[in-house]
């Protein structure tokens, strides 16, 4: 099953690095257990409509930090990550939104205290 | 199975400059295309992109400098590099008493490699009735035709000259899928030169800028989306400062509260260093294609 | 290129239709000069090769003139492998047929003559006239004023020395294909893509073709550096009648200047009675003194009449006159941009130009015959009397009631019937209509003939009118009139 993944390309963010972050966060939220294979570049570049050479850069950069690994010379699986691995990873996608969140709690002059209980709030209730 | 393309580039220039008459079409513009690559050759009205195309295809010889194109100077090609180029013109002439079929089996019968397939494929995504005379289609057929007289021999170099602009929706997405195609198959290297930067942002992975016949840029799309940034500034002491002298900053709107600048640094540490230093916390936000272009030529003017 | 793609441009029926035509004209001016003794020597080693050389020659041509040819693998060579073989086919065909009809001529000359004949269009660069002349016409230009002056000698050169004959036309034929198909002179070809053969502009077969082209020519002609035209003399163009049908006048015609308008007039309306009445007798050895007796005498209302001077003045003459007339108006009837006007206004304006350019036209060529008639007389020695006239003006009285039905068939919009109404209306019609007023002339003339014809003139203009209002009341105006330009009328 290929990854279902969703590339805006036109918000500026370069396309590689959003198929890096979206690999990175379905490994993270168990979509992409450790083990499952990666279609080739040819395959996800004609299911994505995108140039091979940006998957090829995001499969090359994600085996450089160590989230993919090569087997059998062409396929390219998730790799098994020690616990702490994981754990960074999970928190990466979470530290990125709240560093927004952050930022809008400085500009409406919201105190920290007043932001941490909204934050629990919301963790508590579960509603989307 | 794309591999890191090794082989020599397909499209040199060296220092070339060409005049009409008393205008400089081009001036001193040397680069070295990337092979197996997407190229998307920006550039306003008038700066040069239609020359460069056409002297890179041979049709005009550069009134100084060398152009060589697939291994050989542009003036010299011959049958063995033409086989391998492909050229869609903008506003290409053709026997217009044909129809289109008889214009497609004409060129067909001098290329050895014509991918009839390809060509029955190509006709029917992008509608074109091959019936019809090429004097009566209107100018957005005239296109397709163009296309498809560049295309259907597989070209290992492949030139377009805005090829896209007068097509629908709906056939220009079948023509850039159909591009990718020619990359992923044949790993042939495209230069696509086009005004509607929304669709040349879909597919290309390096960007050659032009402006007034020089070359402001040629760099890989990523470290072009990778440097510029929209940054919002929120002061955190007392009023905004009215100008920021660092030399990365392209474009300064604002008042004391607020203020919204362009910038364009590959600097990772600059946001952290900027907002130390000016006192302020900035929101960054990357830009895209539509948005970068103008700064690709105001950032060359700023520059002594 | 394979057989079949050479075949596809060289379109063999197109390609016969204008060598048959070409044949045609040719025995035609034969005709017209009297060109007898050595006309089977003209034909089959001068006219014929240089022609059927540059008919094979023009789908190549036009082929290069074309983008999208300046990235065709080995076009160059390929191109002139084909020409070649075509060139040498028609040499040894048309050698084979003048070795066996002329006999005065040795057939090694003859043979030299044909190769460098047919070789000789290629040096045509195809450029503009206004440029640098090309040397293909230089070459032609020369050879014609070296033949028309040394007939005999180039025939007796021929039979003297047939093998330098045929040496020379060997050397020009391999220098021609050499030059011509350098890669120099074909690269830049690609750059003139208004350069349209001969195959490509039959008329009734390829009108999309010569709509097209006369289109590129109109545009190209707009950009160049424009001459001066007239200029716009109203400030301000209110919603009065006469103003709109300046603005339509000035956007069809304001292109070129009055003077020059005004001069081309004059030569045409003064010199063509002349012209056509000279070319009736080109063959013939008579003096300037005595043809225009003969022509004065045509114009008596009793004299004993010459049938050639007859037909030409006052038949040939005013009918080529309201042909000329019934185009002027053909032209002005087709919009040349869109106005912001009402419909009827439209249909107004441009019915008032026609009518006013066709009396224009009309007037001009009255005034040049009545010119040349007195000219005629003075020349001839005869003295004038007014009587001289009177076919002509019976000749052209009759004009402007066939103009008026002439324009109303253009307006009508069924095609089929527009098609039997041009067939009535035709040459022959126009021609019998002429012969009647002219064999009755003085009735014509006389103030009874002057009234019907008055009538008929007003009866036609209205009918004209209806049809014309009409046809623009409900008329396609982003192409208005289409199939007048299908003839390249009206489209600059």
């Amino acid at each position: 099953m290929p990854p279902l993944l969703t590339i805006d390309l036109h918000n500026g963010v370069p396309a590689y690095r959003q198929i890096m972050d979206q690999i990175k966060l379905q490994i993270a939220t168990g979509v992409l257990p450790a083990g499952t294979e990666l279609p080739s570049t040819r395959a996800l570049s004609a299911t994505l409509a995108l140039n091979p050479m940006t998957i090829s850069k995001a499969y090359g950069l994600l085996e450089h930090d160590g989230v993919l690994e090569r087997r059998r010379g062409q396929t390219l699986i998730v790799r098994e990550r020690p616990a702490d691995a994981q754990l960074t990873a999970r928190l990466d996608p979470l530290r990125q939104q709240l560093t927004t969140a952050a930022y809008l709690a400085r500009q409406l002059n919201v105190s920290p205290a007043q932001a941490v209980k909204l934050f629990r709030e919301l963790l508590d209730s579960k509603i989307p | 199975m794309i591999s890191p393309n090794t082989s020599a580039s397909p499209l040199v220039l060296s220092d070339v400059t060409h005049r009409f008459g008393e205008h400089a079409a081009l001036h001193d513009i040397s680069l070295e295309i990337p092979a197996g690559r997407i190229i998307g050759l920006l550039g306003r009205n008038g700066a040069g992109k239609t020359t460069l195309l056409n002297i890179s295809a041979g049709l005009l010889l550069p009134s100084a400098g060398t152009c060589r194109t697939l291994d050989i100077p542009s003036g010299q090609l011959d049958t063995p590099q033409l086989t391998r180029l492909g050229l869609v013109q903008q506003e290409g002439r053709y026997l217009e008493w044909m129809t289109v079929r008889q214009q497609l089996d004409f060129n067909a019968s001098f290329y050895p490699r014509w991918d009839r397939d390809l060509e029955k494929r190509l006709v029917e995504a992008l509608e074109v009735d091959p019936k019809r005379k090429i004097v009566q289609l209107s100018p957005g057929d005239r296109q397709k035709v163009g296309i498809l007289l560049g295309v259907c021999h597989r070209p290992s170099l492949l030139l377009l000259d805005e090829p896209i602009s007068a097509l629908d929706p709906i056939v220009r997405k079948r023509m850039l899928d159909f591009l990718l195609e020619l990359l992923r198959d044949d790993g042939c290297t495209v230069v696509i030169s086009s005004h509607i930067l929304n669709d040349v942002e879909k597919i290309v992975d390096w960007i050659v800028a032009l402006d007034s016949g020089e070359l402001v840029e040629n760099t890989p799309f990523d470290s072009l989306q990778e440097s510029f940034a929209e940054w919002t500034l929120t002061s955190t002491n007392g009023a905004l400062p009215e100008t920021f002298a660092e030399p990365f900053v392209i474009t300064h709107q604002g008042d004391a509260r607020q203020a919204l600048l362009h910038v364009r640094t590959t600097d990772s540490e600059a946001v952290t260093r900027f907002a130390a230093s000016h006192h302020v916390e900035i929101r960054s936000r990357p830009l895209n294609l539509d948005e970068m272009f103008p700064l690709l030529t105001s950032q060359r003017k700023k520059q002594p | 290129m394979n057989a079949r793609a050479y075949f596809t441009i060289l379109r063999p029926v197109h390609s016969i239709v204008i060598t048959l035509f070409g044949f045609c004209v040719w025995a035609w001016l034969n005709s017209l000069f009297h060109v007898s003794q050595e006309a089977l020597f003209y034909t089959l080693a001068i006219f014929s090769p240089v022609f059927l050389g540059s008919v094979l020659l023009g789908p190549i041509h036009e082929v290069m003139h074309r983008s999208f040819s300046a990235v065709l693998p080995g076009a160059r060579l390929t191109l002139l492998k084909w020409h070649l073989g075509a060139v040498s086919l028609t040499a040894l065909l048309l050698s084979v047929a003048s070795v066996r009809l002329v006999r005065t001529i040795p057939a090694v000359a003859l043979i030299g003559l044909i190769i460098a004949g047919l070789a000789l269009p290629v040096l045509n660069n195809r450029k503009r006239w206004k440029q640098l002349p090309s040397s293909f016409f230089t070459f032609l230009l020369f050879g014609v004023i070296l033949a028309a002056s040394a007939r005999t000698s180039v025939v007796i050169f021929c039979q003297q020395s047939p093998w330098i004959v045929l040496l020379m036309g060997i050397g020009c034929a391999c220098s021609c294909f050499r030059i011509g198909f350098l890669r120099r002179n074909v690269q830049e070809r690609w750059r003139e893509p208004n350069f349209f053969c001969f195959q490509s502009m039959v008329p009734l077969l390829c009108s999309d073709m010569i709509l097209h082209a006369a289109s590129q020519q109109a545009q190209l002609a707009q950009k160049q550096t424009p001459m001066e035209g007239t200029a716009w003399s109203v400030c301000a163009v209110s919603s009065s009648l006469r103003d709109w049908i300046a603005v339509v006048y000035h956007a069809r015609f304001g292109r070129i200047s009055r003077f020059r308008h005004l001069i081309q007039l004059s030569l045409s309306g003064l010199g063509m009675m002349p012209f056509i009445v000279g070319i009736s007798y080109l063959g013939s050895k008579l003096s300037l003194p005595e043809l225009c007796r003969l022509l004065v005498e045509a114009g008596k209302p009793r004299g004993s009449a010459d049938h050639q001077a007859l037909f030409s003045a006052f038949m040939l003459f005013p009918v080529f006159a309201s042909s000329s007339a019934l185009l002027a108006a053909t032209r002005a009837i087709v919009p040349a941009a869109n106005f912001p006007i009402a419909r009827p206004r439209l249909a107004a304006c441009m019915f008032i130009n026609a009518g006013l350019l066709s009396a224009l036209v009309l007037a001009a060529y009255l005034l040049g015959a009545v010119v040349t008639m007195v000219a005629a007389s003075s020349i001839a020695g005869v003295p004038f009397e007014p009587g001289m006239l009177q076919k002509s003006v019976a000749s052209f009285l009759i004009l402007p009631p066939l103009i008026a039905t002439g324009l109303g068939i253009v307006f009508m919009r069924n095609a089929g019937l527009r098609f039997i109404a041009s067939a009535i209306f035709s040459l022959g019609t126009l021609f019998a209509t002429v012969a009647i007023a002219v064999r009755f002339a003085p009735w014509v003339t006389s103030p009874h003939g002057l009234l019907v014809c008055a009538a008929a003139t007003v009866i036609a203009a209205w009918l004209s009118w209806r049809a014309a209002r009409n046809y623009y009341g409900t008329c396609d105006l982003t192409c208005p009139i289409a199939w007048i330009k299908k003839l390249g009328i009206g489209v600059a």
